[in-house]
């Protein structure tokens, strides 16, 4: 199996103010995916889809090569997931849970259970509704990972959780991924977060799928280019994308350009352009780039220009 | 201070009254008493001209206070319909007869309630010698059309039985009970006859009529020591019965034969000899008892049924996405 | 599977299981204690009094049917069902897990009532022509509840949409229902409908009829 998750063509409406629109993305097995978006974007609602929460209008998804819904029984019994919100029955203690959960997988690691629940330092007797956030989220990570599952399905984890409990968390999924060789898949809104671990980004934005690409050329293509301009050039047929261009004070032009190689400042001299400097584009602020131009373009625009 | 007690004060002043000491007094103080009286029978008199006839039937009317016009028609019909199916067109007097029913202050309380209310129904042509009764009833007796018709059937059942005669009325002390359904009646009925546990008792519901004649209060026994009788009830609804299988004119004919026993009374009702009365009584009440437990066949069947049909049915809605 | 399901349902509902069998425990014991005056003339009145309590036994099973349901779908409602959704099992097998575990539920109610009834009846010496039906008064309450708990069952774990549907199709019901009554005041659907449901071979018609723990 070369693909944990696909979705082609997916469409789905929400509301008259909000839909997915023909998202097609691909999470290659062994994958650590982080699925990028600000909020409101539709992170949660792609893995609803996903996971057969939600049906979808149009388009077709395929988790651990079965086709949803009806290899879904089958596919969730590979996959760990931890959605964004508790979803555990309140009244049971934290060993109850282990116990139930426990009983619907046949792959369920009881002894490494309560190895985790000593790391995570959850007692069993605790009553779920007694527990706080992090605890919550570090009970809701173990069952998912004491499945032994394929694939990883985790929505906003780190959300609202002190740095230990961040660590804490960070620590077990590594773990967990070096021993199994696991296909992750994990949504948020804060970018660093993600750059640390995932080896793939997809970014989403307004129920559209932005860009998908490995993190390195995420990380590394973006890049901040200031130019001398002699003359207003257009960035048509460049072989990479403008994100922004910022015209400053004198001569001075300051693009944002994503998918950049060294060999392409050849583009430059070719029409004259004196590339004075490249600096690396923070992870944070080639996304916040990205999702502007996107945004604009979308909205009929040209790449967001602006002046200082 | 009400009608009632001041007719109450009346009469139980009189011993106190009538101590004085010379004749001349006591002729004064009984022209006081007689004087009295006649100020509660004119006032009775004056509340039940207070009343308004709502509705009439042929040989009946009805009156109400204000209280209870919005029942009175449909009392009526009811209590006309009841009446003919056990009397036919006989009244307990030939001058008719007229039954009040009243609730509001009674005489043994100090507080005043909201006044006096009645509901009257007349057998016309209601003469002097009509039979006549006014208790004093609770309000819950008047509620509605239902309950109100009750009263009245009980009322009229007593005044008809007081009618037969002295043997029919003491053989039946409790009067009939034509206030509760047939099936109530023949359901307790049943009971009384099959959970009788006298040797007679036992008798009768093996099949020995003279044992259901002497336990129903009609022959004598035969056998020493034949133990209990049954209730009252179980002789009003052989006189019931009877009245039933005899038809139009049962009632009628219930008189007959007069000086003979009570038997040959039931039976001259019935139209019908003493002994099969008493078995067509007898088998109808045995044919009443349960066959079977609460638990049946078919009742097992439809439970489990519709049982599986139900969980099919929520295997099916229990769709959440 | 069916294990843990039937270990989760008692630690939500272990209470309301205890309280309602306490009650059927009690039931056929009060109810034979409050009329029984031996044997001679009372016993007419004694059995139309049993015969009164005997509507507490279906009271009963729709009470204990619909706590019981209630409570076991919960905490599956409070989630929106996402538990549920993502356990590697078909949704209808979750919905029969739950159904099995809360029979399982019901036992305990069941078997109160038997232990009830036969505590009742056997304090008693019974005269000719009485019987006692403790254990088919028992069978009958069992069956009873077996029914209406699958009623309330299913309207418990109904999604939205099913509801939604039942309840638009019942107001179309007394459209229809105020329609025909105005063209023809002399038909009741209502009625019939209900007439239907009550009556032999109604699924209600059981629950009428004779529930006496004693009788002729």
């Amino acid at each position: 199996m070369s693909t944990a998750i696909e979705m082609k063509g997916l469409r789905y409406s929400a509301s008259r103010e909000f839909s997915i629109q023909d998202l097609t993305l691909k999470v290659p097995a062994g994958a650590l995916y982080g699925f990028l978006g600000p909020n409101g974007c539709g992170k949660t609602t792609t893995i609803r889809l996903l996971l057969g929460l939600l049906r979808p209008h149009a388009g077709t998804v395929r988790l651990l090569d079965r086709a949803l819904p009806a290899g879904l029984p089958d596919a969730l019994a590979r996959t760990g997931v931890v959605p964004d919100r508790p979803h555990l029955h309140r009244y049971l203690t934290v060993g109850d849970a282990l116990d139930f959960h426990g009983a619907f997988y046949p792959g369920w690691d009881d002894k490494w259970a309560r190895e985790l629940l000593g790391e995570f330092r959850l007692l069993p007797r605790q009553r779920i509704s007694k527990l706080s956030k992090g605890e919550t989220a570090k009970l809701m990570l173990l069952l998912a990972l004491c499945q032994m599952p394929e694939l990883l399905v985790l929505d906003e984890p780190m959300d609202g959780l002190d740095p230990v409990v961040r660590r804490d968390v960070l620590t077990a999924l590594l773990d967990y991924v070096s021993r199994r060789s696991a296909t992750v898949f994990v949504s948020s809104h804060l970018v660093h977060e993600l750059e640390r671990f995932c080896d793939w980004v997809g970014v989403m934005d307004r129920g559209r799928l932005v860009v998908e690409l490995p993190m390195e050329e995420f990380r590394n293509g973006n890049k901040r280019i200031r130019l001398a301009r002699s003359a207003s050039v257009e960035p048509s047929g460049a072989p990479f994308t403008l994100l922004a261009r910022e015209h400053q004070a004198g001569e001075v032009e300051t693009w944002a350009v994503r998918g950049w190689r060294p060999e392409m400042a050849g583009w430059f001299d070719q029409r004259g352009i004196a590339v004075r400097e490249v600096t690396d584009l923070d992870l944070e602020d080639g996304f916040v780039e990205l999702l502007r131009a996107f945004r604009a373009q979308h909205a009929g625009g040209e790449v967001p220009c602006s002046r200082q | 201070m009400s009608k009632l007690t001041l007719l109450a004060c009346s009469v139980l002043g009189l011993p106190a009254i009538v101590t004085a000491q010379d004749a001349s007094a006591w002729r004064d103080s009984a022209y006081r008493i007689t004087a009295e009286l006649r100020v509660v029978r004119d006032s009775i008199a004056r509340e039940e001209s207070g009343m308004e006839e709502i509705a009439r039937r042929p040989g009946l009317l009805v009156s109400a206070t204000t209280k209870y016009q919005p029942i009175a028609a449909e009392v009526l019909a009811r209590f006309d319909s009841t009446r003919r199916r056990w009397f036919g067109e006989a009244f307990p007097a030939a001058e008719g007869f007229r039954i009040v029913l009243r609730t509001g202050d009674r005489w043994s309380t100090r507080r005043r309630g909201g006044g006096e209310h009645s509901l009257m129904i007349i057998g016309l042509p209601d003469g002097e010698a009509a039979s006549r009764v006014s208790p004093l009833v609770r309000e819950s007796e008047l509620r509605g059309p239902e309950e109100a018709t009750r009263s009245f059937l009980d009322q009229f059942g007593r005044m008809m039985m007081g009618a037969t005669g002295a043997p029919l009325q003491r053989w039946i002390p409790t009067g009939i009970p034509l206030m509760i359904s047939d099936a109530a009646r023949r359901e307790a009925a049943m009971y009384a006859l099959v959970t009788g546990d006298g040797p007679a008792q036992r008798d009768c519901v093996t099949g020995v009529l003279a044992a259901c004649g002497y336990v129903l209060g009609l022959r004598e026994s035969a056998t020493p020591d034949p133990g209990a009788k049954y209730l009252p009830l179980a002789r009003a609804d052989l006189l019931l019965t009877a009245l039933d299988l005899g038809g139009p004119g049962a009632w009628d004919r219930l008189p007959d034969a007069p000086g003979a026993s009570i038997e040959a009374h039931l039976a001259a009702a019935a139209g019908m000899p003493p002994d099969s009365l008493l078995a067509r009584w007898r088998n109808g009440l045995l044919a009443l008892r349960p066959d079977h437990g609460p638990l049946d066949v078919p009742t097992i069947a439809i439970l489990l049924g519709w049982s599986g049909l139900v969980l099919i049915g929520a295997l099916g809605i229990a769709r959440w996405v | 599977m069916l294990k843990a399901m039937i270990r989760l349902q008692w630690k939500a509902c272990w209470h309301i299981v205890v309280t309602l069998s306490a009650a059927a425990l009690a039931l056929p014991i009060v109810s034979v204690r409050t009329g029984w005056r031996g044997t001679g003339e009372h016993l007419p009145r004694f059995l139309i009094e049993l015969q009164l309590w005997g509507l507490f036994y279906p009271a009963m099973a729709a009470v204990t049917a619909v706590v019981l349901a209630a409570a076991i779908w919960a905490s599956d409602r409070r989630g929106h069902h996402i538990y549920a959704l993502l356990l590697p099992i078909p949704r209808w097998r979750y919905v029969l897990l739950r159904y099995l575990a809360g029979l399982g539920l019901l036992l305990p109610v069941v078997l109160a009532l038997w232990i009830g009834a036969v505590i009742a009846t056997a304090s008693l010496d019974m005269p000719p022509g009485l019987r006692q039906f403790p254990h088919s008064l028992t069978a009958k309450f069992a069956l009873a509840l077996l029914l209406l708990f699958g009623l309330a069952f299913a309207a418990a774990a109904a999604s939205r949409r099913a509801l939604g549907i039942g309840f638009r199709l019942l107001g179309l019901f007394v459209a229809v229902h105020v329609a025909v009554i105005l063209l023809d005041p002399g038909t009741n659907l209502i009625w019939r409908v209900v007439s239907a449901l009550a009556t032999w071979p109604g699924p209600f018609a059981p629950l009428g009829g004779r529930w006496m723990l004693i009788d002729v």
